[in-house]
C-alpha cells in the first residue's frame, strides 16, 4: 500500500485545522510500521484517513492511497470491497467495536457465515480455529460469552481473531495495547509478530510509547504537527535518531536500563493546529532552532543510509524526497 | 531515617450484594495484609497492574475509604479508626494530601486556579487576609511552574499537564508531609510527564514532603522513588530499596514485570516469548498463591498454602514459597 500527498482537514468554526498536512508512506507486506506521535500529532487520523473513517467535520481533502493498483480515495468501489475485509483496524478500546448485547460466537460467526456461506455449527467450528490462532484456550467456551465477560486482553484477542476470520491482508491498530497491562501488552505483541510471520500479513501500529515501538516494528514514522519528521528503521530511529524532537522525546523517557538523574524535558507543549508557528512546526519547542527554522518550513530529507528527515539541520546532506 | 507513616495489616473487603432481591453476598478482597512505611522525605513507589489494590490502599491513608481493619500510623498515632472529630479529622487532612491522575475531574469548572488553592487555604487556615493570601499562592504557582497571570484561569483554559500542575499546587499549598500521588503523569504525554516528574521532585527536595508514588508504569517508578513495593491482587509480593529492587528482584512476577516493560533500547536482545502467561485469576485470592496460575516456577505448594512474607536480605521482603 501506498499513501501519498494525504491532506486530511478538519474544518471547525475556529477555522480550518490541518491534522494530517502532507503526508507519505509505504506499506510491503509482511511489514510492521509504527507511527509515533503526542497527541493532535496527527496519528490517529492518518490511518482513519486510510478506511475513510473520519469522523466529522474531518474529511480527506487531498492525497492518493493506492492499495493493490487502485486508489482507494478515488475509486468510490474500492473501499467498499476492502474496508473490514482487506484492511482492518483495531481500537484501544475493544468494547466499543463489539456489540455488548450479542455474544462473542454470534459476533464472529456474523461475517464468516455471510461471507463463506456456512451453516452454523461449521462456522462455529470455524471460529474456534480462529480464536485458537489467537491463543485463547477454552475457545468453544468463549463463543457463549459477552463481551463484558471478557478482560481488556481477551477482547483485543476477539478483535484480532475477527480481523483473522474476513483473511485481512492489512491490521491497522491504533493504540490497541495502551490500555493494557505491561504482561498483557507483551502478549499482544507477541501475537501480532507471530502472526505476521505466519500469515505475512501487514500492520501498521500506532502509538505513543517508544518502548512499544521498539518491540514490535520494523520500521518508524514520527509524526508531529499533521507531518511526518522522521522515518527509518526502528533500530536507526532508536539508536541515532535524527530529528531534534525524536532526540527529545527519546530523552525524556524515564528508562527501565538506565540510571537518569534528572529527565531532560521539552519545553512547551504541542502547539494548537490552529495556531501553528510559522516555518517548522517543531521551532517554537526546538533547542537547536535557527532564524531559518522560524521563517522556512522544513522538507523531509533522505539522507545516504535512507534515513529520512525533515529538519534544516541536513539540508544539502541528501536528496529532498517530499515537500 | 525517620519513619513518618506505618501501615500495619490493612485490609478492605468490599461486599458485592447479589442473587435475587440481593440476599447473597460475595466478598471481594481488594487490599490483603499489606504492610509497610515511608520514612521522612522519601518517595515510596507502589507498582502494579490494574486491581492490585495499589489505588484502594492509597485512599484509604487519605480517608477516602474506610478500611475493614488493620492500623495506619501518622506519626507514631493510629489513624485508621479516625475519631469523626473534625478537628483532628483537618489536622490529617492537612498533613496527607492526594494528586489524582484526572486532573480535570478533580478541579471544579466554577472555580479559578486560584480560587481551588484559596478554598483549602480557608479550610485549614493556613493563610489569612487577601493580600497575604494572594502572595502566597504566587509563591506556590511559581513553585509548580504556573505563571502569576494564570492564577484567575478556569481549569478548561489550561492543558492537561498545566492542569496536573494546579492539583500539586492545591497538595503542597497546606504544606503536608506526605503526598498521595495516584497515577499522576499517567494521562500525559512523555514530554509533559518529564516536566512534571521533575517538578515533583524539585517540591520534594524544597519541602522535604515524602510521596506514595501509585503506578503501573515500572519506568517512572524507577526512576522517582527511593524504594519500591511491587502488589499483586491485593498483596505486597515485593518491596526493596530501588537499587535493590532492579538489580536483584526475587519474586517470579517482579522478574516478569521488569521484562515486561518495553525498553527503548534498540541494542537489548529481543526475547521470543512472552513474560508471562494468562491473566490475573481473582478466584485464587486466599486460597492460595494468588500468582500460581501465571508463575513459571510453580509447584505444588504454591496450589495449596498461601505465601508469608520472608524477610530475604536486609529491608528486601518477599512473598514468595521459593524463599522459604
Amino acid at each position: 500500500m501506498d499513501v501519498k500527498n494525504l491532506h486530511t482537514y478538519f474544518y471547525t468554526k475556529a477555522g480550518v485545522s490541518k491534522a494530517v498536512n502532507g503526508v507519505n508512506f509505504s506499506l510491503r507486506e509482511g511489514e510492521i510500521l509504527g507511527i509515533i506521535g503526542e497527541s493532535g500529532s496527527g496519528k490517529s487520523v492518518a490511518v482513519k484517513s486510510i478506511l475513510q473513517i473520519v469522523p466529522r467535520p474531518g474529511k480527506i481533502a487531498e492525497g492518493q492511497i493506492i492499495y493493490r493498483g487502485r486508489d482507494l480515495l478515488a475509486d468510490k468501489q474500492a473501499i467498499g470491497q476492502v474496508r473490514g475485509k482487506d484492511i482492518t483496524m483495531i481500537f484501544q478500546e475493544p468494547m466499543t467495536s463489539l456489540n455488548p448485547v450479542l455474544t462473542i460466537g454470534r459476533q464472529l460467526t456474523e461475517g464468516i457465515r455471510l461471507h463463506l456461506g456456512l451453516s452454523k455449527e461449521e462456522a462455529n467450528q470455524r471460529a474456534c480455529e480462529f480464536l485458537k490462532q489467537v491463543k485463547i484456550t477454552n475457545p468453544e467456551e468463549l463463543l457463549t460469552r459477552y463481551p463484558h465477560h471478557l478482560s481488556g486482553g481477551m477482547r483485543q484477542r476477539v478483535m484480532i481473531a475477527m480481523a483473522l476470520a474476513t483473511d485481512t491482508k492489512i491490521l491497522i491498530a491504533d493504540e490497541a495495547t495502551t490500555a493494557l497491562d505491561v504482561t498483557i501488552q507483551q502478549q499482544i505483541i507477541y501475537l501480532l509478530k507471530e502472526l505476521r510471520d505466519r500469515l505475512h500479513m501487514s500492520i501498521i501500529f500506532i502509538t505513543h510509547d517508544m518502548g512499544v515501538i521498539n518491540e514490535i516494528a520494523d520500521n518508524t514514522a514520527v509524526m508531529y504537527c499533521g507531518k511526518i519528521q522522521e522515518y527509518a528503521s526502528t533500530y536507526e530511529v532508536m539508536k541515532h535518531p535524527r530529528h531534534p524532537y525524536t532526540e527529545a522525546l527519546l530523552k525524556a523517557i524515564p528508562s527501565i536500563d538506565a540510571e537518569q538523574q534528572k529527565l531532560s524535558t521539552i519545553p512547551g507543549s504541542v502547539p494548537s493546529l490552529l495556531a501553528l508557528p510559522e516555518g517548522c512546526s517543531f521551532s517554537n519547542r526546538c533547542t537547536q532552532c535557527t532564524d531559518r527554522c522560524r521563517e522556512e518550513e522544513p522538507k523531509l530529507i533522505r539522507l545516504e543510509d535512507g534515513h529520512r528527515v525533515r529538519c534544516w539541520k541536513y539540508d544539502g546532506q541528501g536528496e529532498v524526497v517530499d515537500s | 531515617m525517620e519513619e513518618i507513616l506505618r501501615v500495619e495489616k490493612l485490609e478492605k473487603h468490599f461486599i458485592k450484594e447479589t442473587g435475587f432481591l440481593k440476599k447473597e453476598k460475595k466478598v471481594f478482597k481488594a487490599v490483603n495484609d499489606v504492610s509497610f512505611h515511608i520514612n521522612k522525605g522519601e518517595t515510596l513507589g507502589l507498582v502494579g497492574e490494574s486491581g492490585c489494590g495499589k489505588s484502594t490502599t492509597g485512599r484509604m491513608i487519605v480517608d477516602l475509604i474506610q478500611p475493614t481493619s488493620g492500623s495506619i500510623f501518622f506519626e507514631g498515632k493510629n489513624i485508621a479508626d479516625r475519631s469523626r472529630d473534625r478537628k483532628s479529622q483537618l489536622e490529617i487532612r492537612k498533613n496527607i494530601q492526594m494528586i489524582f491522575q484526572d486532573s480535570y475531574a478533580s478541579l471544579d469548572p466554577r472555580l479559578t486556579a486560584g480560587q481551588a488553592v484559596e478554598e483549602a487555604l480557608d479550610i485549614h487556615r493556613i493563610v489569612t487576609g487577601k493580600k497575604e493570601k494572594r502572595e502566597y499562592i504566587e509563591k506556590i504557582f511559581a513553585d509548580v511552574g504556573l505563571q502569576k497571570e494564570q492564577i484567575d484561569r478556569y481549569p478548561h483554559e489550561f492543558s492537561g499537564g498545566q492542569r496536573q500542575r494546579i492539583g500539586i499546587a492545591r497538595a503542597i499549598c497546606l504544606q503536608p508531609k506526605i503526598i498521595i500521588c495516584d497515577e499522576p503523569v499517567s494521562a500525559l504525554d512523555v514530554s509533559i510527564q518529564a516536566q512534571i516528574i521533575n517538578n515533583m521532585e524539585e517540591i520534594q527536595k524544597k519541602y522535604g514532603i515524602s510521596y506514595l508514588f501509585i503506578s503501573h508504569d515500572l519506568s517512572v517508578v524507577k526512576h522517582i522513588s527511593d524504594r519500591v513495593i511491587v502488589m499483586y491482587l491485593g498483596y505486597i509480593f515485593e518491596e526493596a530499596s530501588k537499587e535493590e529492587l532492579f538489580a536483584r528482584p526475587l519474586h517470579p512476577y517482579t522478574r516478569a514485570l521488569v521484562e515486561a516493560t518495553p525498553s527503548t533500547n534498540p541494542d537489548l536482545p529481543k526475547r521470543n516469548r512472552p513474560a508471562l502467561k494468562n491473566e490475573i485469576d481473582t478466584s485464587l485470592i486466599g486460597v492460595c498463591c494468588p500468582f500460581a496460575n501465571r508463575c513459571d516456577s510453580v509447584s505444588d505448594i504454591c496450589w495449596k498454602q498461601e505465601p508469608s512474607v520472608t524477610e530475604a536480605a536486609d529491608g528486601h521482603k518477599v512473598r514468595c514459597h521459593l524463599y522459604k
